[in-house]
């Protein structure tokens, strides 16, 4: 078999053409590709001389490019707001050197069952950048729903609306270097005394990921003081395969756990 | 194959397979202190200053680090005249089997050159990526707010 080939191209549209071909797949710098059989790879295209290393805002949307790593996003979004669901899920993520070589849009391309990444920007209402086959600005969950999306596309950005949202984020793992057996992602907008909207979004379920919409239904609109965080909690529903040492049953009951503790802390309800 | 790696100031012309690691790279162009742990990214102790920013070395395609600066424990300090993080390992007690120490005081070096008065919940998140197999953490953590102190000229 020929040995990999790598690929030094300066513009989007040379990676474009390269990824076309068979085999042939980017790679800005990431861990991911690592965990992958290199093997069955023929070409690897280096994103590098490319200028997607960026974080930017304008107005209230905040843009990062498809190069920028975990721990540059999560310093320039924590800059911005300490509340971003981002900057907290992204700083938690990995450790140390393996969040100075994750990248946004290698992670996102990739959405492993462990993604710290992906529950807050469907969450966000987050929009990928594409370049190739499918040009322009999509929906994240439809880039991860939708296959055709994906194919022979390039993402070379992802943008979100900085919201004012108070948020829970939380990443179930026995130790501190596991990888998430599933992650939540709470967000909630207050308005005086009420909460005038609430997404509450996991990962690492059946399905990859689950809006955990009777949540949010019970949630929006209703007075501060009157929520029951153990009530609402009931409502999620979530389901897992098997995990290795966890059960189905014992990870949803983890998960209404969380609920009820986010909930919590988001309405200011001591527990 | 080939490239040039800049590896703690000397350049180095390497042959290297195109799916080779950085970490293989080093190590067998003679930079052994770069040490071979889980080769998962997991353990920390093949850290390396990437361009300066900490990485493990085992993560990295060597195809995707040429020409770029990297710095390896060997550029602090020798037994002769060792870095400030090192001794205060030593005058800590935070060596054992000493295998993760050098991805332990490279890591101390990228947090200290950032933060110069981390706290210890600083402390603990920076050496995040590095495990030390005899668990002395507690001296591990001693002995980089000991550095820290030194080189602000505190203690």
């Amino acid at each position: 078999m020929a040995e990999l080939q790598w690929f030094y191209p300066d513009t989007v549209e040379e990676v474009v053409e390269l990824i076309s071909r068979e085999g042939v797949i980017p790679h800005g710098g990431g861990t991911g590709i690592l965990r992958g059989n290199l093997k069955k790879i023929r070409g690897l295209v280096d994103l590098s001389r490319l200028p997607l290393q960026y974080h930017r805002k304008r107005g209230d949307m905040v843009k990062l490019g498809a190069c920028t790593t975990f721990a540059d996003a999560a310093a320039y979004l924590g800059g911005l707001d300490r509340e971003c669901i981002l900057a907290k899920a992204l700083g938690s993520a990995a450790s140390t050197p393996l969040r100075n070589r994750i990248t946004m849009g290698g992670s996102t391309a990739l959405f492993p069952v462990w993604s710290d990444l992906m529950g807050p920007l469907i969450a966000l209402g987050a929009e990928v950048e594409l370049a190739g086959t499918n040009s322009g600005l999509f929906p994240v969950v439809r880039y991860v729903d939708e296959k055709e999306l994906r194919r022979g596309a390039l993402i070379t950005g992802l943008r979100f609306r900085m919201d004012s949202w108070t948020s829970f984020y939380y990443r179930e793992t026995r130790t501190f270097s596991d990888h998430p057996a599933f992650t939540l992602t709470l967000l909630c907008r207050k308005e005086g005394g009420r909460i005038a909207e609430f997404r509450a979004l996991a990962t690492g379920c059946t399905g990859r990921y689950r809006r955990l919409a009777q949540v949010e239904e019970a949630l929006s609109g209703v007075e501060l003081e009157s929520v029951d965080p153990k009530e609402v909690a009931r409502a999620a529903d979530v389901g897992f395969a098997a995990k290795k040492f966890m059960s189905p049953d014992y990870l949803k009951h983890l998960v209404s756990v969380q609920v009820e503790r986010g909930i919590a802390e988001l309405v200011g309800r001591q527990q | 194959m080939k490239g040039a790696f800049n590896v703690n100031g000397v350049s180095v012309e390497a042959s290297f397979h195109a799916d080779e690691t950085l970490l293989n790279v080093l190590r067998s162009h003679g930079h052994t202190e770069v040490k071979e742990g889980c080769d998962e990214g997991q353990c920390g102790a093949c850290v390396v200053l990437l361009d300066g920013k900490l990485v493990n070395s085992c993560q990295v395609l060597a195809a995707t680090a040429r020409d770029a600066e990297i710095v390896t424990i060997r550029a602090l300090g020798n037994l002769h005249e060792p870095h400030p993080i090192q001794r205060a390992f030593v005058d800590a007690g935070a060596v054992q089997c000493g295998f993760c120490t050098p991805g332990m005081v490279l890591a101390a070096y990228s947090l200290i050159r950032r933060n110069s008065d981390p706290s210890e919940m600083e402390i603990r998140e920076a050496l995040d990526g590095n495990l030390c197999r005899c668990t002395g953490y507690v001296k591990i953590v001693e002995a980089v707010d000991l550095a820290a102190r030194r080189m602000r000229g505190h203690a």
